[in-house]
């Protein structure tokens, strides 16, 4: 990474052409609160209310700033700055970090070779990313992606074929991708290796000028998740792998549909095989109430608090099994206002998670963004169980 | 009698063939007029061109948006977001009857609808599709005068259902074949909109068409206005319209 940084930094300002391939720039700005009340973080903290020590309110004001430079040739630098300063009852920190800088290279308009830091997605599922492997990390709402150094090798055959490889952490994690366009229809697919071997499949098409379908899946040998196997224990000793010799499945089907130009429905059904089944449920029960009788988390913040109950070892809302995902957007609801409405479901319990947005663009460089997080469900569920009623602003300015 | 008949056949004959050769002949015109339509809109080769979409409400700037458009054929265009600076990053890509969006926010190209609104009373397809040849078959309906000129009026009616809109009826000068103005229906037969193309400028080797306006079928007060310009011949790398290539634009 520091030699990265070095060649960046010494190519960025000497040897390029600066008039014929000049910088280009971005800064965009954000500014971010997040609150939480105390009353109830969660069910287990009604068991025992001093389990955690929090203020009544919990306030998180987070400045980003995003830096962007790249330069094109037949060698570009891309990079994105980012800094997080956070000012909060609980946590103040602030952070420097690069959350992309590689190297790209470009011998021939169809080849190109990407080293370094740097953020992908693939896949054709909205509200889940079952492919990208390379990004386990990813929290589809926690703001705070990881993303991994990666060696990627892409060629472009024509406008409708494409191969991909990417080698990502260690020398034997990669994902292989071949794409193809056929007329209305669309499709890749994937070899994978991440510790666990596995093949993938994904699709997209329009049925007509209102309605798009699209499919993502996966099939692997062995698990990575979190597996508790031993109520007894505190949680943290759980085995890591469910069975290592089975065959896991993934697959969102979902679709989206336009009733008039301003309105857009977006709808997922997703089923893992690697989230909790009832009986791993149960279990996962017991080992919670056997570390919270530890009561040795006391002193930690409501974040570590969210660890400690599991969602440490699972993405949101894919931590069972069966769940829909819908979305319904309607823009210039008012002059300028864009409004959404977003749901998780988890099928398997009935609880749910809803975030209204509203989108304000107050100038041609500054857009506000106000969302809500509202769980619903019995206070043993997934959403209900990890989440109280937390709000997100933002606001983002761009040069 | 047997005469008679021999020459009631032969009539008919000539007449069926007649008629036949007429209908052919004018559904060749006509596709000629639309392809003719179609060339003040864009070139036969690969080209670029700036397009500006300002949405009005009561005579007052609601919202603006440029885009940098390339169109590689009638299937295939490239647009990329350049004002205002909220939207740059964000890359729309057209081919055959598919629309794939790209927002950096995303990271990953997801396909729209063609319905879908890009701004005001544009749909994605009213930008990103340069010529109507491509997904409408077209059939001479009248001859009728808009405001003093004369037009042909040609009845559109879209090849598959994946089009923005099923039916179009399109007003053409009779000399010049000029578009003056077309309107656009829903499934249902309702009017969503009317354009009228209202501004062309002489380019180095032809007219070209620079202005329309569009009205939303109900409220009428609500335009929106297509302003092009800058058209020159300009061929990007075919990568540049594989949707797996969108990451990769800066």
């Amino acid at each position: 990474m520091r030699v990265l940084i070095l060649i960046f930094i010494f190519l960025t300002f000497t040897s390029f052409e600066k008039e014929l391939y000049p910088l280009d720039f971005s800064f965009d700005q954000q500014e971010l609160y997040l609150g939480y009340r105390q009353s109830k973080v969660n069910a287990n903290s009604k068991s025992n209310p001093n389990i955690l020590d929090l203020e009544k309110y919990y306030f998180d004001l987070r400045h980003y700033t995003e830096f962007k430079v790249s330069q094109e040739r037949y060698m570009s630098l891309n990079s994105k700055f980012k800094s997080k300063f956070l000012i909060s009852n609980l946590n103040p920190s602030s952070e420097f970090d690069f959350e992309e800088l590689y190297v790209s290279l470009s011998p021939t308009d169809r080849f190109f070779i990407d080293v370094g830091r740097k953020n992908m997605r693939w896949g054709t599922g909205y509200a889940w990313g079952l492919i990208e492997k390379f990004n386990d990390e990813t929290r589809v709402i926690n703001e705070d992606n990881q993303f991994k150094n990666i060696f990627l090798v892409q060629f472009f055959q024509d406008s409708s074929t494409a191969y991909s490889f990417v080698n990502f952490n260690s020398n034997s994690n990669y994902a292989l991708k071949y794409h193809q366009t056929l007329n209305n229809f669309d499709y890749d697919v994937y070899v994978f290796n991440n510790g666990k071997p596995g093949v993938g499949l994904d699709f997209s098409s329009i049925v007509s000028d209102a309605l798009e379908i699209h499919f993502e899946g996966t099939l692997q040998k062995g698990c990575l998740t979190y597996y508790p196997t031993n109520p007894t224990q505190n949680i943290f000793l759980w085995e890591q792998y469910k069975n290592n010799s089975s065959i896991y499945g993934q697959f969102i089907l979902g679709g989206q549909y336009t009733p008039q130009p301003h309105v857009n429905m977006i709808i997922e059904y997703f089923h893992t095989s690697l989230g909790l089944n009832s009986e791993d449920y149960k279990l996962l029960e017991l080992g919670l109430n056997e570390s919270i009788k530890d009561n040795k988390y006391q002193q930690n913040s409501v974040w570590r608090q969210f660890l400690f109950e599991g969602h440490t070892h699972y993405q949101f809302a894919a931590y069972r099994q069966n769940y829909l995902f819908f979305r319904v957007k309607k823009e210039e609801l008012i002059n300028n206002i864009n409004l959404a409405i977003a749901l998780y479901h988890s099928l398997d319990e009935g609880s749910s998670m809803v975030f209204p947005t509203i989108e304000y663009q107050i100038s041609d460089n500054l857009i506000g963004r106000g969302k809500i997080f509202i769980p619903i469900g019995g206070s043993e569920t997934e959403f209900k169980r990890f989440y109280d009623v937390y709000g997100l602003m933002t606001l983002s300015y761009v040069f | 009698m047997f005469n008679r008949t021999l020459l009631f056949l032969a009539m008919t004959a000539f007449f069926l063939i007649h008629m036949k050769v007429q209908v052919y002949s004018e559904s060749l015109d006509i596709k000629e007029v639309l392809e003719k339509v179609d060339a003040y809109r864009g070139y036969k080769e690969p080209f670029q061109m700036d397009v500006k979409v300002t949405d009005y409400v009561d005579d007052s700037i609601k919202s603006e948006l440029k885009l940098q458009t390339y169109v590689k054929d009638q299937s295939s265009s490239f647009l990329k977001y350049i004002y205002p600076p909220i939207d740059t990053g964000k890359i729309l890509l057209m081919v055959d009857d598919n629309i794939w969006f790209y927002n950096k926010k995303l990271s990953k190209p997801l396909r729209l609808s063609p319905r879908q609104r890009l701004i005001g009373n544009v749909s994605n397809a009213d930008v990103a599709r340069a010529n109507f040849s491509f997904d409408y078959m077209p059939k001479f309906k009248s001859n009728q005068s808009i405001g003093g000129v004369a037009c042909t009026v040609i009845e559109l009616t879209a090849k598959n259902q994946k089009v923005a809109y099923p039916k179009i009826i399109l007003y053409v000068q009779s000399s010049g074949y000029k578009p003056v103005k077309g309107e656009f229906f829903s499934d249902s037969g309702r009017l969503l909109k009317e354009a009228y193309y209202t501004k062309f400028n002489q380019f180095s080797d032809r007219e070209r068409l620079t202005k329309v306006e569009i009205i939303d079928g109900i409220i009428k007060t609500h335009k929106t206005i297509i302003e092009y310009s800058n058209y020159k011949l300009n061929k990007l790398p075919d990568s540049h319209y594989n949707p797996d290539f969108l990451p990769r634009i800066q």
